[in-house]
């Protein structure tokens, strides 16, 4: 394992309790390459668990792979399995170009920041 | 991919005059190149070899060799899936190689004459500014 790209991916996570129900926030810095793919599964994995609603910072994430966009694929479905949505908020300028490339974008939703995406929340004012 | 043998990609490609986005994309295409070797011929075992050359041209053209000495395949046999099939189907896996046809000039594999297997990834900047365009089109 390549220990200075292990280093190099930080998630924070954030749960918020938001008009239109729990929201769970993780922010990840760093990059998604083969040697950190698990740990953003993982973390992905355990956000989604604390509520339905998930928001996924990748505002400081250098790179994705397309490995770890499938992982973000599957989690988005777990989410609509919970009766919620998953946003990606602020995608990095590369993560965007990625996302555009492999197609994904309208599958993936994204927002400009969290307040753009918790609009999208069944009872938001 | 080390780190080290990004940042060394990175210059080539700025010092062939592609720019910051085309060389992310360049570096985009090794990454998932590599990680296919190394998932698929290697079996993620970790220490297996690939060694890395970069040649560039005065047309502009810069190509990127990997070369492995895993099990020998056949690069033409492997189904060519789509990216916007992918996309619809919502498929968590298989963009790798997708991708690397829709960013690379061309691509070329053999088998190493003594075992493994070498592939060529041929770039040039026109290709590349022009799959960033669409993509904001």
């Amino acid at each position: 394992m390549n220990n200075e790209d292990v280093r190099h991916l930080v998630s924070i996570t954030h749960i918020r309790d938001e008009a239109g129900g729990e929201v769970v926030e993780v922010a990840f810095r760093g990059s998604v390459r083969s040697h950190t793919v698990d740990i953003f599964r993982d973390s992905l994995e355990r956000a989604g668990e604390n509520a339905p609603y998930l928001l996924v910072n990748l505002a400081e994430l250098e790179y994705l792979s397309s490995t770890g966009l499938g992982v973000m694929l599957q989690q988005s479905r777990r989410q609509e399995k919970r009766n919620g949505w998953m946003r990606i908020v602020s995608p990095s300028a590369t993560v965007t170009m990625i996302l555009g490339l492999s197609g994904v974008s309208d599958i993936l939703a994204s927002a400009g920041s969290p307040e753009e995406a918790l609009r999208d929340l069944p009872h938001a004012a | 991919m080390l780190p080290k043998l990004r940042e060394w990609l990175k210059d080539i490609a700025q010092t062939a005059g592609f720019s910051v986005e085309a060389t992310q994309l360049v570096l985009l295409v090794v990454e998932e190149m590599a990680a296919n070797i190394t998932e698929h011929g290697y079996g993620n075992r970790p220490g297996e070899p690939l060694w890395v050359t970069a040649r560039t041209d005065s047309r502009g053209l810069l190509e990127i060799v990997i070369e492995d000495a895993a099990p020998e395949y056949d690069w033409e046999s492997v189904p060519e899936l789509d990216l916007h099939e992918l996309a619809l189907e919502g498929a968590t896996r298989g963009r790798g190689r997708p991708l690397a046809r829709l960013l690379t000039r061309d691509i070329g594999h053999r088998h190493r004459p003594d075992g493994g297997n070498e592939l060529s990834l041929r770039f040039d900047a026109v290709t590349l500014e022009r799959r960033l365009k669409e993509r904001e089109s």
